[in-house]
């Protein structure tokens, strides 16, 4: 019944992936002085970033290269190896208007909860959906009622495990310290504890550092399958 | 560095990927073809499997790793050129090359907007304006050159 003309129906949709210089002094712990002094580096800085969220930057997937590695420094006390490096990380990091696919999650009065496998904290608000829609409480889906060629009403609807077609509308990432420069290369779980309690405080519900906000509303946007010919 | 300003609050600076407002830390930050990230991540998961390493960071590190190269992979181009790394470097290298004539001499296209080209495959000028926006600033013919060039570059 409608056929995106405007989109390419080939597009490949994506979210960005993002090259991010940093800059970090590792702890090698003595029990990797076995291994290989770069595999031993490789996988600290891994175990330290991978699925971690750079605060303004993005999710950390990966190190991608070595820029500048440091000497090992070993301190009195601790016995490991203390190492300055600069490296390059991939980092997902999607921007608005870029238009992306997800999988439906999670479906509640709130909006939609949608997935890219890797990274979760997509959601589409109620206002964002296609208009009009509502929420089915018994079902616990979101419909949307529009119209088919005959004018006849055409209630859509959409199911948790469904690939949807989303809009980035906005992305939101936890800057740590508002007001000094931004740590270059601090990953959020190794704040100081003391920030900990308080933000424990405030906010009794931890929320993930890096948020979309997602939208289906426009043309093409939503489950592909409303879109297709027939 | 100088600080970016709290996104969740409403302040003054609004990212845009239509006018490439995307952040003081990513200007020159190198965005990523689609392909890129997957032959990488194919590599890197190769590497993890075949070190004796067993730490939680790894497998952790994995299952993030397989998951990203999941959706990659869902969206790569088929694309020879571009499965070597050398290929995706010659091709960002022609396309960020400035224009040579044309009412934008001297221009070139940034790192987002070459990834987005690429990852996305537009078949015209419009089309390309009309799903990367920040191209508005260029010409049709500009634009053209453009898919010219990253065609000719995969092979097409």
């Amino acid at each position: 019944f409608f056929f995106v003309a405007c989109l390419c129906p080939r597009a490949l949709l994506h979210g960005m992936f993002v090259l991010v210089h940093v800059r970090d002094t590792i702890k090698l712990p003595p029990s990797c002085f076995s291994k290989d002094f770069y595999d031993g580096l490789k996988d600290e800085i891994n175990g330290r970033y991978t699925n971690k969220v750079l605060p303004g930057i993005g999710l950390c997937v990966i190190l991608y290269d070595f820029v500048k590695v440091g000497e090992a420094v070993v301190h009195f006390g601790d016995g490991a190896a203390w190492v300055k490096v600069e490296f390059r990380e991939v980092v997902f990091r999607p921007f608005p208007l870029e238009t992306m696919v997800g999988k439906v999650e999670k479906s509640d009065a709130s909006g939609l909860l949608l997935s890219l496998g890797f990274f979760s904290e997509i959601r589409v608000p109620p206002h964002l959906m296609q208009q009009p829609s509502h929420y089915m409480p018994e079902q616990g889906l979101w419909v949307w009622r529009t119209e088919d060629e005959g004018g006849a009403n055409l209630d859509l609807y959409i199911d948790v495990g469904t690939d949807v077609l989303f809009q980035v509308k906005e992305v939101q990432i936890d800057q740590e310290n508002h007001h000094q420069p931004p740590p270059i290369a601090v990953p959020r779980d190794t704040r100081v504890p003391d920030a900990d309690k308080d933000k424990a405080k405030e906010t009794p519900e931890p929320r993930y550092p890096m948020r979309i906000t997602a939208s289906l509303q426009g043309e093409g946007l939503g489950v592909s399958a409303w879109w297709e010919e027939g | 560095a100088t600080p970016m300003v709290d996104p969740s609050s409403d302040l003054d600076f609004v990212e845009d990927a239509a006018e490439l407002r995307l952040g003081p830390e990513f200007d020159d930050a190198q965005c990523m073809f689609l392909n890129e990230v997957a032959s990488f991540l194919d590599l890197k998961a190769k590497d993890k499997l075949s070190a004796s390493s067993e730490s939680r960071a790894n497998t952790m590190a994995a299952s993030v790793i397989a998951k990203t190269k999941a959706y990659c992979e869902r969206f790569q181009a088929v694309n020879s050129m571009l499965e070597k790394q050398v290929g995706c470097n010659i091709l960002r290298k022609q396309l960020q090359r400035p224009l040579d004539s044309g009412t934008n001499i001297g221009r070139g296209l940034k790192s987002f907007q070459v990834a987005s080209l690429v990852n996305l495959q537009p078949d015209n000028a419009e089309e390309a304006k009309a799903i990367i926006p920040s191209l508005a600033d260029f010409d049709d013919d500009d634009v053209e050159h453009f898919l010219r060039v990253a065609r000719e570059s995969q092979g097409q």
